[in-house]
């Protein structure tokens, strides 16, 4: 009962204060508001970063492990994607090369050392075993990107004008994401190996379908509530037709408006 | 585009998906008696706690919707009930019927937290994939060079 009262405060207060810290930055227009969103958020991730030391006993830590080595990376990848998105001049079409090419750089260190953590060493593992939330995102994270390449293809290839360049480009990514994605069906991990790896892809390929469909039926009962509460919404009160004064009036008006205006003006 | 091209692409997409999920599962899986439990199990723990989840987000559009409409509580109530149904389900129905959702977790409370910690996974590398995906998908939209053709706005003013 300690441990659950443990849990409680050291990771899934803080877990879900995180979240509510974050959409509350968001949503929040006033800058002070914004400002106290992001330290509340902060404060709470350093909570649910050092929950392996504070509450080591407990499963949920693990979680807090898997976000501690992901940071890493992460802040890699977030950069570079922000270099290479904003260096284009606003309002221009001027790009400052130094920067792409750093947010390129960035970008690749950040996706090579997810997958150093797998083949090379360093597998994140807790508690003596492999971080199991560890492989439940890298499976994930797998499994969806050549996914993503490839509808980003099809629907340019549809959809765009004049970007068969971008389609190809987009169809030659996914097929490259999709070739590491058979590779680690095929070489062992430093740390897993590729039979139980590829049994992690198919338990992990299940799971994303299964939320799909969790998610899409309570979208179904969500849409059925509200237009059941639409229908049993009482009707406007409806407006008699404009009578021949109110037409008249109206007349006077437009025609003022065609000829120039009132007189006074 | 026009509203054919959309229902194409639409249509084209839903098929790479069922294509890409068959080939991915077909490669990835090594069916016997053991496996297909913890396949089982996953499955529909991941459909309850996607459910819940989804429901309770989906609550919160919900007291927005009713505040618009000044309709009060009882959209937002009906969704609580909802979110509230699924996880009685997965915390009492199911596993004393049988469909057995426990996986080494002693209690069901310990289970459906764990499932959440499971979606959470799998939400930060759905957002990591996304983030990498739009990221590339927009550099790639992006001309590679400056266009000296198309001055800016600061040398038009």
């Amino acid at each position: 009962m300690a441990s659950d009262f443990s849990a409680i405060i050291f990771f899934w207060l803080p877990g879900i204060a995180l979240v509510t810290c974050v959409f509350y930055s968001l949503l929040k227009k006033n800058e002070v508001d914004k400002r106290r969103g992001v330290i509340g958020a902060f404060v709470c991730l350093i909570l649910v970063l050092l929950s392996p030391w504070t509450l080591s006993e407990s499963d949920s830590s693990a979680f807090g492990h898997l976000i501690g080595v992901l940071i890493g990376p992460l802040v890699l990848i977030l950069l570079g994607m922000y270099n290479i998105i904003f260096s284009i001049q606003p309002g221009t079409f001027q790009i400052a090369k130094d920067e792409r090419t750093q947010g390129q750089i960035m970008l690749l260190f950040g996706i090579l050392w997810l997958f150093a953590y797998h083949w090379i060493g360093y597998t994140p593992s807790y508690d003596g075993e492999v971080n199991r939330y560890w492989i439940i995102f890298f499976t994930t994270m797998l499994i969806l990107s050549p996914l993503l390449f490839f509808a980003f293809a099809v629907l340019v290839s549809i959809l765009g004008h004049e970007r068969k360049n971008v389609s190809w480009l987009m169809g030659l990514i996914g097929f490259i994401a999709f070739q590491v994605l058979v590779i680690t069906m095929v070489l062992d991990g430093s740390s897993v190996s590729s039979l139980d790896f590829s049994q992690h892809l198919a338990v992990s390929l299940l799971e994303i379908i299964g939320y799909g469909i969790g998610f899409l039926l309570a979208a179904i009962v969500f849409s059925g509530i509200v237009s059941v509460y639409e229908k049993s919404l009482p009707m406007m009160a409806q407006l008699e037709p404009p009578n021949q004064e109110e037409l008249k009036y109206a007349r006077e008006v437009i025609k003022l408006h065609l000829e120039g205006g009132f007189e006074d003006e | 585009m026009n509203s054919l091209d959309v229902k194409k692409a639409l249509s084209l997409l839903f098929l790479l998906v069922l294509a890409y999920f068959f080939l991915v599962f077909s490669l990835a899986d090594n069916i016997n008696e053991a496996t297909s439990k913890i396949y089982e199990r996953r499955f529909w723990n991941a459909i309850l706690t996607s459910f819940i989840i989804g429901s309770f987000m989906l609550l919160l559009t919900l007291v927005m919707y009713a505040e618009s409409r000044r309709i009060r509580l009882p959209p937002a109530v009906g969704m609580l009930v909802s979110g509230g149904v699924g996880a009685l389900l997965m915390l009492w129905l199911l596993p004393s019927l049988d469909v057995q959702l426990l996986e080494g977790n002693g209690t069901p409370l310990a289970q459906l937290l764990s499932n959440v910690l499971r979606y959470s996974a799998t939400l930060l590398a759905a957002l990591v994939s996304l983030i990498i995906g739009f990221g590339l998908f927009y550099s790639a939209m992006l001309p590679s060079k400056a266009n000296i053709d198309w001055p800016s706005h600061r040398e038009e003013e």
